[in-house]
């Protein structure tokens, strides 16, 4: 197999897609070969139980930049984009959706884009064919919510059609549902991002393999994205912080309960109430400091492998 | 296919099949084990090694280990200095094991040591780790329906179709153990762990001899330990990548509680004259949940920064590797037959039993359309029958079996028509 890098890498994770596949590679293709790239198709076939793979085989007989990698059974979405960041050789990568619903002929645009410096380009799917309730609007609102937490302004974090350099994608860690959070986990350590407006196909065929429940779970993870980002270095400082508010109200409410001997508030309040507010929080407040303690061990235990963020933090405080 | 020569010595290359076998401190029975097991595999044609892990026994029964080693067979003991628990014991015991296929036995003559065929038939037959399914089983109802009721719920709350979790009879692929670890109690669940790495995991039956241990109700404790190790199962495998899902649902939860309970108290005392909040104790409970909620909160946020900082050690996915995969020499499961004085088959036992046989045969075609098929249902049912018999006529070697029509043709060995003779106790 050849393994000498190449420009472009174009990643198609595709789970049960028999009937898109071979027009899919076809397309991207005569696109690539348009352009003055060398540039590898990359598809990772997340466990299909149906004909999938046999068209993929048959389609890497005509298309030499074709290679398959096939995943023991169905990751999901996540798993199959690792697989492919880990095998991808291109100094660029571009994701696409097994289901045509992208087209292939923005990659062009996304690759200008790169080559002007941007490190990711996700696609913006202005035009969506999708029925509005059940998909664009849980859509809009995590799209918003995202936006507003994490200072990435682009319209939409789930479109699959993205542009990356490679650099910062492998640095990324891609686990559980990250690759929803990939331009945001990049916006976060400082990659600079932009979005192109891309066309948006409906379904030909195949299924849709998304539901509505899973816009629930955004906010879970937002938290979570928001911590890690900032703070997966110095967990002590997070929870630290949070101990503070608690020991200052546990010290206002002491202070009340000593100084204020005010008949309403000894009769009302204090024998029961204040007592078990300030016990509690000093209780909150050593918690904190202790599970950030505890935070701090865990990161310095594992820190064995690859920090993936380190480069990316340092390069965003150098241009800061 | 890897040929091999009857009744192989020490083989000096890779055995085609590797017998683990982990005792904890029972030895009495392991000669007749490593005997028959070695007769039924290089009957099959395949070179063997045995690995016998004993998990921290005294220096006695290491002795005794030390001399069931029958003619021609390649033992290997391993001593753990320590009683570790099964889990450690096979993970030792596949570390030492060489053969690309590994077999699992228990220590003692639990299940019919010809079904061992069967059992490696349905692993060659496209799978990569089969489970015994003890059929016709011989412990206390009690304890069947104990296990029935286990593996139904292990069935439904994980998807994986499999009927006896316990069984110690198994058939691994070596890329199986290489991928899977397993720790602590998890041993049982070593089939759902494999299909979740995507392996391919099926069972095939075996005929149920006897049950050593404890039998009827267990202590509290036994019930307690599988149920954590069944949620630790579930948690780990939902979870583990998004802890502060689980843990932000559970926390969240116990705080909105918390607030109502606590706001509840508030509106009654303001605006319904009710009691002042010193007198009420459910405040507390109010308090407390609302701080029990942010420390569950705060370790899903610890679990996340674990997560997140070991993602890149972390293994999203695995490969498919498309390598060739070792066959071994076919031998069909109810080949063997054995008669005792108390064998007494009756018609629905042999229904029974070639069904269950024919369920395992499936693709031995040659085997099934046997002239003597039919006799040779009968009397393997007529060997489980007898079951408890064989168990008890330990002593005795009356046990001998004539088998003119081995229905050895799987293989493709025509020469194999040899008499075997099986002896109980030699």
């Amino acid at each position: 197999m050849n393994q000498a890098p190449v420009d472009v890498t174009i990643l198609v994770p595709v789970f049960n897609e028999e009937g898109n596949v071979r027009p899919l590679a076809r397309a991207i293709a005569r696109v690539m070969r348009a352009e003055q790239r060398s540039f590898e198709l990359l598809f990772v076939d997340d466990g299909s139980s149906d004909r999938t793979l046999d068209h993929l085989k048959a389609e890497a007989e005509q298309i030499p930049e074709l290679r398959i990698i096939r995943l023991r059974r169905n990751f999901g979405q996540t798993a199959a984009l690792a697989a492919g960041f880990d095998h991808s050789r291109g100094r660029y990568l571009v994701t696409l959706d097994g289901d045509q619903q992208n087209d292939p002929t923005d990659i062009p645009t996304l690759l200008e884009l790169l080559d002007q410096g941007y490190d990711l380009v996700s696609g913006w799917r202005k035009h969506r064919k999708e029925p509005f309730i059940s998909r664009r609007l849980p859509s809009l609102v995590a799209n918003r919510l995202l936006s507003l937490l994490t200072g990435v302004q682009i319209h939409d974090f789930g479109c699959t059609l993205k542009g990356f350099r490679a650099r910062l994608v492998k640095a990324l860690p891609i686990y559980s549902e990250m690759h929803r959070y990939i331009p945001a986990l990049a916006g976060l350590v400082g990659a600079r991002v932009t979005e192109v407006v891309v066309a948006h196909h409906p379904r030909v065929h195949g299924e849709s393999k998304y539901g509505i429940g899973r816009t629930f779970r955004v906010l879970y993870d937002l938290i979570a994205l928001r911590m890690l980002t900032r703070f997966s270095a110095r967990p002590l400082h997070w929870f630290g912080v949070w101990s503070i508010p608690c020991f200052v109200v546990a010290a206002a409410f002491l202070f009340i309960t000593f100084v204020d001997t005010s008949a309403v508030t000894l009769a009302v309040y204090t024998p029961v109430v204040f007592p078990t507010v300030v016990i509690l929080l000093i209780y909150l407040a050593f918690h904190f400091v202790v599970l950030g303690l505890l935070a701090e061990l865990a990161v310095n235990v594992f820190r064995s492998g690859p920090r993936p963020l380190q480069s990316l933090e340092e390069a965003r405080r150098r241009r800061a | 296919m890897s040929g091999a020569e009857q009744g192989a010595g020490v083989p000096l290359e890779k055995p085609d099949v590797s017998v683990v076998i982990p005792v904890g401190d029972d030895v009495s029975e392991l000669a007749e084990v490593l005997k028959t097991c070695h007769a039924e595999l290089s009957e099959r044609g395949c070179s063997s090694e045995f690995v016998v892990v004993l998990d921290g026994v005294i220096d006695s029964v290491f002795e005794q280990a030390k001399q069931a080693r029958p003619d021609g067979a390649n033992v290997r003991l391993v001593r753990l200095n320590h009683p570790f628990g099964e889990s450690t014991a096979l993970s030792a015991g596949f570390s030492n094991a060489t053969g690309e296929i590994i077999l699992t036995m228990p220590p003692y003559l639990q299940v019919e040591a010809a079904d061992i065929h069967r059992v490696l038939n349905a692993l060659e037959d496209g799978l990569d780790m089969v489970a015994g399914h003890r059929l016709r089983r011989v412990d206390p109802i009690i304890n069947r329906l104990q296990s029935i009721l286990f593996n139904s719920i292990m069935r439904f709350l994980t998807g994986v179709q499999l009927h006896d979790m316990n069984c110690p009879v198994r058939a691994i692929r070596r890329k199986v153990v290489d991928d899977v670890t397993i720790t602590g109690d998890m041993v049982r669940f070593l089939p759902i762990m494999a299909q979740r790495h995507g392996f391919r995991v099926g069972e095939a039956k075996v005929r149920h001899l006897r049950e050593q241990g404890k039998s009827g109700f267990f202590g509290i404790g036994v019930y307690v330990r599988r149920f954590l190790d069944v949620i630790n199962l579930l948690f780990l495998s939902k979870f583990t990548r998004a802890p502060l899902r689980f843990f932000g649902v559970a926390g969240i939860l116990s705080m909105t509680i918390g607030t109502l309970i606590c706001l509840y108290l508030a509106v009654d005392y303001l605006y319904l004259d009710g009691d002042p909040l010193r007198n009420r104790v459910t405040l507390i409970i109010g308090v407390m949940m609302i701080v029990l909620g942010v420390q569950i909160f705060s370790i899903g946020l610890v679990g996340e920064i674990i997560i997140f900082t070991q993602a890149k050690n972390l293994k999203e996915y695995r490969l498919f590797e498309e390598q060739e995969e070792i066959m071994l020499p076919r031998r069909s499961g109810k080949a063997r037959r054995k008669r005792t004085e108390r064998a007494t088959p009756d018609a629905s036992d042999a229904s029974d039993a070639s069904d269950a046989s024919d369920a395992s045969d499936a693709s031995d075609t040659s085997d099934a359309s046997d002239a003597s098929g039919a006799s040779d249902a009968s009397d393997a049912s007529g060997a489980s029958d007898a079951s408890d018999a064989s168990g008890a006529s330990d002593t005795s070697d009356a046990s001998v079996a004539s088998d003119a029509s081995s229905g050895e043709s799987g293989g493709g060995r025509a020469d194999d028509q040899e008499r075997t003779v099986h002896r109980v106790k030699g």
